[in-house]
């Protein structure tokens, strides 16, 4: 059997979701896989969750009733979301418990509909005017007659049963929540020729509010959407005020948090918490507020640690209460160094597999491609050798040229031994867990003879070359779009990463040049 | 098929959605498949899953705690099976040993994603190719098999759940065909026991005791259904909307939206009237089941324990819907997984957090005592849903006497050098299913040794008892428990 480490079945631990076969799920024919040109976006549940409570006024509901998203690693990626029952049930269920409360506050229907205070139960031009303006934030598009009539009457015969114009408001709610327009973020566009398709006003300003804001676009962005086609002066302004609301910070800051994939730690339960803690605070304090250089998340000298975390990895200057304290040691810095990353290979607690740091180093941070593991395969588990034998001794099949694992093994595991002295919960080590006799090295190779050891060394030489900062400019697209860029982004991926370079890796203005790229306007077939 | 029943055995939603009340298993299925005589009460199935692979075996060194050392009734109880005691339910719940999933030649040779191929095969029945990068589905799961026979009897066809709120890296065990395009998906499960509990009982009333539709339902009066119409209107909306977007759309979108469509239609059937049951437990008249009640229920799904999802709870809420909705006849196929994290990788537990996880800690490297915990753990899970239906009278036993309840595992022990295999962590051979119940005369309380038979011949023996002339895939036969 030939032996090779795990990438396919636990490679993904320490992320919030994992991967699928791609095509999403196990689609036995093309025609049910969505492709990436898809223009339908089903809502994650937080963007569901964001535009009912900026719409209603009440927050929790999207968390109540919907169930969670996949993440492969963003939960906007269009090919691993479907309407499925469990989430149409839990859709209904919210629609028609909000269609409930919200149509007994006078406020909120007032605010849609002022006649509805004396309204008659068969008014139906009163229970038009709520249908059509509560539509309109719900599907961020004025509503044609065509969808609105059937709205009202089947509204109305409902309120003139029971003699209470309130029961057709409730309806017209509970039927708009659950319109596709509402459900889905529909871009049609305009095709144009070579399979492009011009997307209209609505369309970017809901792309926009959604990527920058992570919600539904407010009145007045609607407004300005039921004006002329959008320049990119007007698109520019209206992503600049956007992104000067607070809420862009915590759509960056949720970005990163995808990218980095460090939900679900599998670390003894005291450090759980102090280690998410750790690593949230420095994002938070990096892409939040005065800004820090975006680099300083992988630079970063010191760490939100408290004392228990702070001892756990041989730090000293810490508190009862969780603090920044400053790192000592000369190869630890920024987010590498966070056991929410080293963990995220841990093996019987302190093992670690290079194999999977290696390659969530290359892939997810440097946006490199290795080829799948063949099916013949067992991917499993790491290199079979006898227990006493020292690792570089067990992973040498991969590292033998002519071996049939050194192809994609050398994309990996060079970079993963570079960080070996590092345990599987962040400790800083120099002999193996299991034979003690068994110096670590610590030496590793990012590529191209690329050499260097632990963290600082590692982000040093990553920040040196362009492909961290390409990488996370691809990524950004991804979680944009909802699908991973292909070629034929290749020229917009190349503007805005020498724009990222030129601004000192300004990440707003990333955010900026993005949606003013001509590409950001566009629906492309694929 | 309804046609030939009478109109007293429908109740008709405003919008022509008719949904039959129980006690209809005398009737024909939809393949025109007699139910096995005798069934006048109804058959349930339960597929329950557990992530585990491993089993003691030479191969890895480890004593095999879990199959029993005799055969047939009143066998031995290993350590990992002792739960099955300790919850009274030992004599109704048989071992079949000896199960094997022929290993997939792909490329190069041996089955190379073990995981996913073990279990698509063992819950379809079907060889399922790699195809590029991939392997892929060709079949749909024992449970959808068992909801396609009998679903339409019942306000839900099948409830698909999993305990471990957070997703893996393969998609949920449970597959089906969609019906419009043609492919295979797996379906997503509900992992809110609160959001299940919420479905279970929307407009669905449970009987207050000593009344309910005792003979057939024909003493029922109609509800007011306005708050049902009202619901169901909402959904034509959605549904006309749907099909005019369609036409603006690529065919892959419009897939997509056939799928939104099939599941607004199943919804629409979970949301038409349903009268309160008649009694299953005695089909000549009298009370509701007492068991089919409003039971409390948590507000809100349990929080995380020590930064980890409170997997027993979860497992504990969800099995008490099962009993419900069995005892309300409100569904007779459930497909119930700890996780869709295969081999348990990544997923969380107290018992095994301190030594790092399931898949490679426990299970490739735990020692015995780790692995053995692990799976009695499951064992016990299993045992509690079984127990649960057992607790329910009906007729003159239980309603785990109309059952068949299945615990179906990922691997098994040991490997055949002569498939390419001696891999102590990953083996098809030797697998272990567990049976509950007496559902058209299973034996229950044996132990079979069915050497070298595939999991689906189990799963077959299981569709027999619940009188669905069907196979599973493309694995004929079953294993002699009836």
């Amino acid at each position: 059997m030939l032996a090779s480490a795990a990438i396919a079945c636990s490679g993904r631990i320490g992320e919030p979701g994992g991967s699928f076969p791609s095509g999403g799920g196990p689609g036995g024919t093309a025609t049910t896989t969505p492709s990436s040109s898809t223009a339908l976006r089903l809502l994650t549940r937080r963007e569901f969750e964001a535009s009912i409570a900026d719409v209603f006024g009440v927050a929790g509901l999207g968390d109540k009733f919907l169930p969670p998203d996949r993440f492969d690693p963003y939960d906007t990626d269009t090919a691993i979301k479907t309407a499925s029952l469990v989430f149409l049930e839990g859709l209904e269920s919210l629609a028609y418990d909000l269609g409930k409360s919200a149509s007994a506050n006078a406020a909120f229907v007032g605010k849609h509909a002022p006649c509805a205070s004396s309204a008659k139960p068969d008014d139906s031009g009163c229970l038009s005017i709520f249908t059509s303006n509560l539509g309109k934030m719900l599907l961020r598009r004025p509503m044609t007659n065509d969808e609105v009539q059937p709205i009202v009457q089947a509204g109305l015969t409902f309120a003139k049963e029971k003699s209470s114009f309130a029961l057709g408001v409730r309806y017209a709610i509970q039927t708009l929540l659950q319109h596709p327009s509402f459900v889905y973020r529909i871009e049609l566009g305009t095709p144009e020729g070579n399979g492009k398709n011009r997307l209209d006003n609505y369309e970017i300003i809901t792309r926009l509010s959604y990527l920058i804001l992570g919600t539904t676009p407010d009145e007045q962005y609607l407004a300005v959407a039921g004006g002329a086609q959008l320049t990119t002066d007007q698109v520019r302004d209206i992503a600049k005020s956007m992104l000067a609301d607070p809420r862009a910070e915590q759509q960056i800051l949720y970005f990163h948090q995808l990218w980095f994939g460090y939900k679900q730690l599998r670390v003894p339960p005291n450090l759980v918490d102090p280690m998410l803690a750790e690593t949230d605070e420095l994002l938070k304090r990096v892409l939040t507020g005065a800004g820090r250089p975006w680099t300083e998340l992988f630079t970063s000298r010191e760490s939100f640690v408290n004392q228990a975390l702070a001892d756990h990895y041989g730090m000293t200057g810490a508190g009862a209460q969780a603090s920044w304290v400053q790192y000592t040691h000369p190869e630890r810095a920024g987010i590498l160094s966070h056991g929410s990353f080293l963990s995220l290979s841990s093996r019987n607690t302190d093992g670690t597999s290079p194999t999977i740091r290696g390659k969530f180093v290359a892939t997810r941070l440097l946006c490199r491609t290795i080829p799948p593991p063949p099916p013949a395969v067992n991917v499993d588990d790491p290199p079979q050798g006898s227990a006493d034998q020292c690792k570089a001794e067990a992973y040498k099949e991969h590292r033998q040229k002519g071996s049939p694992c050194f192809g994609c093994h050398q994309l990996m595991d060079p970079i993963g031994f570079g960080l070996e002295r590092f345990d599987g919960l962040g400790r800083y080590r120099t002999v193996e867990k299991v034979n003690q006799t068994c110096q670590i090295d610590g030496a590793g190779d990012l590529g191209g003879g690329k050499t260097f050891s632990g963290v600082k060394q590692l982000v040093d030489l990553m920040l040196a070359g362009d492909e961290l900062r390409n990488c996370a400019v691809k990524q950004l697209l991804h979680f944009t779009m909802g699908h991973e860029p292909t070629g034929q982004d290749q020229g917009q991926l190349d503007r805005l990463a020498s724009s990222f370079k030129a601004s000192g890796e300004d990440f707003k203005k990333l955010m900026l040049d993005l949606v003013t790229d001509p590409a950001f306007r566009l629906r492309v077939d694929k | 098929m309804t046609k030939k029943l009478s109109r007293r055995f429908f109740l008709r939603g405003a919008f022509g959605t008719a949904i039959a009340l129980p006690l209809m298993d005398f009737m024909l299925n939809d393949n025109g498949t007699a139910y096995a005589a005798g069934g006048a009460l109804p058959c349930r199935f339960v597929s329950f899953f557990v992530p585990t692979a491993i089993l003691g075996s030479s191969s890895n060194g480890l004593s095999d705690r879990f199959t029993p050392k005799q055969t047939g009734n009143g066998y031995d109880v290993p350590f990992c099976l002792q739960p099955l005691s300790d919850n009274g339910v030992k004599d109704d719940t048989s071992v079949v040993s000896g199960l094997f999933v022929p290993p997939f030649k792909g490329p190069g040779g041996y089955n190379g994603d073990y995981h996913e191929y073990a279990v698509r095969s063992t819950f379809t029945g079907v060889s399922h190719g790699w195809q590029g990068e991939n392997w892929r589905v060709y079949g749909e799961s024992i449970d959808t098999v068992v909801a396609n026979a009998v679903g339409s009897q019942t306000k839900f066809a099948s409830l698909v759940y999993q305990a471990d709120p957070t997703f893996g890296t393969y998609g949920s065990v449970s597959t089906h065909k969609e019906k419009s395009g043609g492919g295979y998906w797996w379906t997503e499960p509900q992992t809110s026991p609160t959001a299940a509990y919420r479905a279970l009982f929307t407009n669905f009333t449970p009987p207050t005791t000593g009344g309910g539709g005792g003979g057939g339902g024909g003493s029922t009066t109609p509800p007011d259904d306005i708050e049902q119409r009202l619901r169901i209107s909402s959904l034509t909306y959605a549904r006309d909307e749907i099909n005019k977007l369609k036409a603006r759309l690529g065919a892959s979108d419009k897939a997509r939206l056939d799928q939104h469509l099939t599941n607004i239609r199943e919804l629409e059937k979970r949301l038409a009237p349903t009268s309160t049951p008649s009694n299953p437990s005695n089909p000549t008249g009298g009370g509701p089941n007492a068991f089919c009640k409003q039971i409390s229920f948590p507000t809100s799904d349990p929080p995380k324990v020590g930064g980890t999802d409170d997997i027993d709870k979860r497992v504990q809420l969800f099995s008490d819907l099962i009993q419900v909705a069995f005892a309300c006849d409100l569904t007779r196929s459930v497909s119930f997984a700890m996780s869709d994290k295969l081999t348990g990788s990544g997923m969380v537990h107290p018992q095994w957090r301190n030594i790092g996880g399931l898949h490679s800690d426990v299970q490739h490297s735990g020692t015995q005592s780790q692995l053995d915990d692990a799976n009695k753990l499951f064992i016990g899970m299993y045992a509690g849903i079984v127990k649960r239906l057992k607790d329910v009278s009906e007729g003159s036993g239980t309603i785990l006497d109309n059952s068949v309840v299945t615990m179906t595992m990922e691997g098994g022990k040991g490997g055949r050098e002569a498939d390419g295999g001696g891999d102590p962590n990953h083996s098809t051979d030797n697998m272990v299913m567990l049976v509950a119940g007496r559902a058209g005369g299973l034996k229950a309380g044996q132990h079979i040794v069915a050497k070298d038979k595939h999991p689906a011949h189990v799963f077959n023996t299981a569709l027999q008892a619940l009188g669905i002339s069907k196979n599973l895939g493309e694995i004929s036969g079953t294993v002699p428990l009836i």
